[in-house]
């Protein structure tokens, strides 16, 4: 039986990769490129943020403490947060936006399609319930990378600037530490590292077919999902994000 | 007096979907069970997406109608499984939905006519 101290970390990264990530997807919210994608881009983040209830609501549930999804969003610290440092990256262009997005989306749709088998019945709903919208996602990110990849020579050049920034922040998303062994020892979900053969082969056909060169060396950052060490972008992003709960402690409308 | 569960489903067959208020939260396919619990009665009701900024506007307006029904112990539990697609729109909701002038989701084929 896996500690819920465990259980509770894993539901952050959870529930933290979608917070932080619905989070900058709200930033392009009414200055999309198009209008079409400003709306697909506020109905991703809602997605995403609605996911993030779910899953640091059964943190909290597991934690125990008598705190919140919105107490664990809103009032920790960015030494507090177990995101991927790939998802806290700031947006910048659009190119950048919407490949972080399918980086994420390429991961995640693995992870809860392998969490729809876990032992623990109530991470089986939440992960039915994104799978759904986290496949959508997919679609979506992977057919705008292909295109604007191979599409002018201005969007390939931004498309393949924006890889060679993003490459090493994909290692993160499958290195193993003790809280993914204690899941998959408890049969909860599955090692990070279980997903990259998948997952890195699919990542490689969509930048094939978008006539992006995948950069060479397998190096990667880390320290957001064990929360060692965030980059400065997320303290950044958590000022305007939790600037209301910060002023105005204990606000609700 | 308790009202039956049937005479409640029809009560809330009458509150409408905030999005498209010509199909009823029934209709639409998110209200999944009502029971008593003792005094107290519990509908659970499911999001269609997980973000849906309507679900406590159709949580409130779910408790609003019932208490106009002289209900007092309401309890809205949120149920995410199974999940909710356009599937669980009933057939008059649907039809309701064509009328109005939105073509309703059908299963892959396109429409009818």
């Amino acid at each position: 039986m896996a500690q819920a101290a465990d259980l509770f970390e894993f539901l952050c990264r959870m529930g933290d990769n979608t917070l932080v990530l619905g989070h900058r997807v709200s930033e392009w919210c009414g200055h999309a490129p198009a209008l079409e994608e400003d709306i697909a881009l506020a109905n991703t983040a809602l997605d995403l943020i609605g996911q993030t209830q779910m899953w640091l609501g059964l943190a909290a549930e597991v934690e125990g403490k008598g705190r919140s999804a919105d107490d664990l969003a809103m009032l920790r610290d960015a030494w507090d947060f177990r995101n991927v440092l790939l998802v806290e990256q700031p947006n910048r262009d659009y190119g950048v936006t919407i490949l972080l997005q399918y980086l994420l989306d390429a991961w995640h749709v693995d992870m809860l399609q392998r969490l729809g088998t876990s032992t623990d019945q109530r991470i089986v709903e939440i992960a039915a319930k994104s799978h759904k919208e986290a496949t959508y996602h997919l679609a979506r990110s992977s057919t705008i990378v292909t295109a604007l990849g191979d599409g002018t020579a201005e969007s390939h050049a931004r498309m393949q600037e924006a890889l060679d920034l993003l490459w090493p922040y994909v290692g993160e998303m499958f290195a193993d530490d003790a809280v993914d062994k204690a899941m998959a020892e408890a049969g909860i979900a599955p090692r990070s590292s279980d997903l990259r053969d998948a997952v890195m082969a699919r990542i490689t056909d969509v930048l094939v077919e978008a006539t992006l060169r995948v950069p060479d060396g397998d190096f990667a950052h880390k320290g957001g999902k064990t929360g060692f060490q965030h980059t400065e972008h997320l303290g950044h992003m958590l000022v305007a994000m939790q600037n209301l709960q910060r002023s105005y402690p204990g606000a609700t409308w | 007096m308790r009202p039956d569960v049937p005479q409640i489903w029809d009560w809330l067959d009458a509150v409408p979907d905030p999005e498209i208020p010509v199909i009823s939260v029934v209709d639409l396919g998110i209200v999944r069970n009502v029971e008593w619990d003792g005094d107290t009665l519990e509908v659970a009701v499911t999001p269609t997406y997980s973000g849906c900024p309507a679900t406590s506007i159709i949580s409130i307006d779910i408790e609003t109608a019932l208490r106009d029904h002289g209900l007092d112990n309401i309890r809205i539990k949120t149920q995410i499984a199974p999940d909710w697609t356009t599937d669980w729109l009933s057939d008059k909701g649907r039809n309701k939905l064509e009328e109005y002038g939105i073509a309703p989701p059908r299963a892959a084929g396109g429409p009818e006519r």
